[in-house]
């Protein structure tokens, strides 16, 4: 599907380009995103605003680079902007307890008790901590291809997972 | 449960727990392909850049082009205006532009009057011999013996 989509791209079809892009990757794109915002809404929006950036960087996408990891990196920077700008308006602890009180009532979360522990554990991460974590535990993505989505070393992610999963750890233990 | 070995290999807490509205997805990909069509409107992408496009442009640097040149300062009047000396003498002997003659000599100094006066006349060996120290170089110039 990669091969395609960059042969379509290398033709000037980018519209074509585009619509393969949204069928093949829309779903997976709105998971990943949802994880990071949580909320339904605010995942459409930022997945809208993911893939008019896609669209608008279409023409500019090197074909010797990776289209999934490309699109990740555009969805993950997209949803760390919104989250960023969130934070702009209410501190930070404050977001992080909105987005665990809204799983408790949101209708579309169906997780059991264990599983919206979960959930309030990967909400109280640092945002970025969270990116990291979600690529590796629900993605599983290996360390080289998060590297190239968050364009950080592979050493750094692993840390950046360790540390996250010693605060998960204490997050069931208090909790 | 603590234990992040028993949260990391646990197939349940990696199920997917989110939910999204009815007939969310279904929608989602005709939404999706209507960004491309919409933007299209408003930027267009590696279109080849429209005729109309590069007149405007090209309009554009004529009236900056013409503006300049109407506003800018005439060098060729600056010119004009800029006479030499030898110029005005010559303007003078042949009896052209009486008032503009007139208006140079007012504006010259004496020493530039007294070179058009020369110029005219050709008295320039008599005035410089009147200078009482060329008095004796000139004698001596012109090999004259008292």
């Amino acid at each position: 599907m990669h091969k395609d989509i960059v042969i379509l791209i290398n033709s000037k079809k980018f519209t074509e380009a585009f619509n393969l892009v949204v069928k093949t990757y829309n779903k997976r794109l709105y998971w990943h995103i949802r994880r990071l915002v949580v909320n339904h809404d605010d995942a459409d929006d930022v997945l809208q605003n993911t893939f008019l950036k896609v669209w608008r960087a279409l023409p500019n996408f090197r074909s010797d680079a990776n289209i999934y990891t490309w699109l990740y990196r555009i969805a993950t920077n997209e949803s760390l902007t919104f989250l960023k700008k969130k934070r702009q308006d209410v501190n930070y602890d404050d977001v992080a307890f909105t987005i665990e009180k809204n799983l408790e009532a949101d209708v579309f979360f169906d997780g059991d008790e264990i599983q919206l522990k979960l959930q309030k554990a990967i909400a109280a991460l640092p945002e970025k901590q969270r990116a990291v974590f979600n690529l590796r535990y629900f993605e599983e993505m290996n360390y080289r291809e998060m590297a190239e989505v968050l364009e950080t070393s592979e050493g750094a992610l692993k840390a950046s997972y360790h540390h996250a999963a010693k605060k998960i750890e204490a997050f069931f233990k208090n909790h | 449960m603590s234990d992040f070995k028993h949260i990391e290999h646990n197939p349940k807490l990696k199920q997917n727990t989110f939910r999204v509205p009815d007939n969310y997805f279904e929608n989602l990909e005709e939404r999706l392909q209507k960004i491309a069509q919409e933007d299209k409107k408003i930027i267009p992408i590696s279109r080849p850049k429209s005729f109309a496009r590069t007149w405007s442009i090209a309009a554009s640097f004529a009236l900056l082009f013409a503006a300049s040149w109407y506003f800018w300062p005439n060098q060729a009047t600056l010119v004009e205006t800029e006479l030499s000396t030898e110029d005005v003498a010559t303007l003078s002997a042949n009896g052209f532009l009486y008032n503009a003659e007139t208006y140079f000599l007012e504006n010259l100094s004496l020493e530039e009057l007294d070179e058009i006066v020369l110029t005219e006349n050709d008295y320039s060996d008599y005035l410089e011999i009147t200078q009482p120290s060329a008095i004796e170089d000139y004698y001596l110039d012109s090999d004259i013996n008292f």
